[in-house]
């Protein structure tokens, strides 16, 4: 098991080579992507604007805090916008016009190939270190010193948050097998990223509720930011660390039974 | 050969543009659909900040005033947004463009009249939504408006489109130049929604700088239709508005027409 994951991962780093070098190709498109990404920064950094700009907390947590959140979602962002939303956004299509068909000819698993094949180093880059210059500066700011166990909780929690993330974007789009034309479902699961740009807290109980447990979008995020703070409970903690397995298994397990219903049809 | 008449080719145009909207017609639903998470996670952060204190004013907006701004803003955010700039390039890049030259007919004058036929079904799918949510909003926040403001509103929103489809009319033509400028439509797009106050009200970012925004012709594309359905816009402030947005609109067809002037001799209608 230890190995294949291994594989893999030497595998997804191959991929990223040879993605980056064909980006090289294309330098103007490399730099327009950093530029976009920095106008979508600018865009969530909004909300930290009207925290600092308010002048009072926001459901208990002052505007450094809100700093740290928003650093937790712009640092995770950067691996759904450089490594996994070009691939779902994709998979209608190869689907539809049949050229799955060579994804599944490969000796590899086919939804690690179909899912990580494609990369952008661009915004991958550009939002982590945004991201994780943003969590420094916000716990800074907020009077929190350099705590090993709090870089290694928010490192642990951030790598479950993406494999959360990854797994909840992977199951809706298992429905391309049977549907093909699957753009709206992954327009629909794009906008549900959103959600993590402000504290859980400010959604209610009910929000949170199924946001953490039913569709747990606030483990992606919210738990990197919570955890660093020191106000993630116990409970969520597990959670945290069940949710990329449970969620994971769902999504392998979907993909699988998705597959029987793929067709090639475009051939 | 007689030239058509400008009336018929470009009425050709707009309905050209009203049947791409309806057969795009799914394409206004997850238009719609995408303007429901910012409405849901802005009121959930506004009912935060504003607990505790119904009557705050912050921003200079009351709590039922921030968030009817929310969802009317959304909603014009979606009925302005342009599309045609990836045709435009598409059009440079490919050479395509040369078809356009040799027919008597402007391409501006077919671009600008296609997206305002597409608008007109889109604005009137979106501006039934808009209705509806004016309805609800004076039902359970107390958002008043008038007829007066309605029929300014209408105004401004129609000048609204011409000013994003002069702003990205610009942009596209910096095809002329770039080859691959894909994301840089997208680039330009998110900071002109945010200067626009499309994402959060222009005060947010603070007096001075919401001073310098509201001379840009940025605002005039979301911000104030907005603000003018809102009855935020004092009436001594309508008239200047109005004519700043016109100003802004002459320049930047101005400019639109130097530019094309030209990128147009550089064109060398390479791939058609």
């Amino acid at each position: 098991m230890m190995g294949e994951i291994i594989r893999h991962f030497k595998i997804w780093l191959m991929l990223v080579r040879i993605n980056f070098m064909s980006q090289m190709e294309y330098r103007v498109n490399f730099v327009t992507g950093i530029l976009m990404e920095a106008g979508y920064l600018l865009a969530k950094t909004m909300y930290v604007i009207v925290a600092y700009a308010a002048g009072r907390k926001i459901a208990g947590f002052g505007p450094n805090e809100i700093l740290v959140f928003v650093g937790s979602y712009v640092a995770l962002t950067g691996f759904y916008a450089g490594a996994l939303a070009m691939n779902l956004f994709g998979l209608s299509t190869i689907v539809r016009d049949g050229s799955f068909d060579m994804i599944l000819a490969k000796p590899v698993n086919s939804q690690f190939y179909a899912t990580f094949r494609r990369s952008d180093m661009g915004p991958f880059l550009f939002d982590t270190i945004a991201g994780i210059v943003m969590v420094i500066v916000g716990l800074v700011r907020a009077g929190f010193g350099f705590n090993p166990l709090g870089v290694l909780g928010w490192s642990f929690f951030a790598a479950s948050g993406a494999a959360v993330g990854y797994a909840l974007w992977v199951i809706p789009m298992t429905f391309v097998f049977r549907i093909v034309r699957a753009d709206a479902i992954a327009a629909l699961a794009d906008s549900f990223w959103d959600f993590n740009n402000v504290p859980m807290v400010v959604y209610g109980r009910v929000g949170r509720a199924i946001g953490t447990f039913a569709i747990p979008i606030f483990v992606i995020t919210n738990f990197p930011a919570l955890f660093a703070l020191g106000k993630l409970s116990p409970p969520l903690i597990a959670w945290g660390f069940a949710a990329p397995f449970v969620f994971g298994f769902i999504a392998a397990r979907l993909w699988k039974s998705g597959l029987r219903h793929y067709a090639s049809g475009g051939n | 050969m007689p030239s058509l008449a400008p009336a018929r080719k470009y009425g050709k145009c707009l309905s050209l543009g009203v049947k791409a909207g309806i057969e795009y017609r799914v394409n206004i639903l997850f238009s719609i659909a995408g303007a429901i998470s910012p409405v849901v996670i802005q009121t959930a952060l506004w009912l935060v900040l504003y607990a505790g204190d119904p009557g705050a004013i912050m921003f200079g907006f009351t709590f039922p005033q921030m968030v009817a701004y929310t969802v009317i803003a959304q909603l014009v955010t979606r009925i302005v947004r342009t599309g045609f700039e990836y045709d435009v390039n598409y059009d440079i890049k490919s050479g395509g463009l040369d078809r356009y030259l040799v027919k008597p007919i402007g391409y501006f004058g077919f671009r600008i009249f296609s997206f305002l036929g597409d608008k007109l079904v889109q604005g009137a799918a979106i501006g039934a939504l808009l209705a509806v949510s004016v309805v609800v909003m004076s039902t359970a926040l107390g958002f008043a408006t008038t007829a007066a403001s309605v029929l300014l509103f209408v105004l401004a929103l129609f000048l609204a489109l011409a000013m994003n489809f002069l702003l990205f009319w610009c942009v596209s033509l910096s095809g002329f130049w770039l080859t691959e400028i894909g994301f840089l439509f997208e680039a330009v797009r998110i900071v002109i929604v945010a200067a626009s106050g499309g994402i959060l009200p222009l005060a947010v970012f603070g007096p001075d700088a919401e001073r310098a925004l509201k001379l840009m012709p940025f605002r005039f594309t979301i911000q104030f239709p907005t603000e003018v359905l809102s009855g935020r816009v004092p009436p001594s402030e309508m008239l200047p508005s109005f004519a700043l947005c016109a100003l802004w609109l002459i320049a930047l067809a101005a400019l639109g027409r130097v530019v094309w002037g030209r990128g147009i001799r550089r064109f060398a209608a390479v791939g058609s």
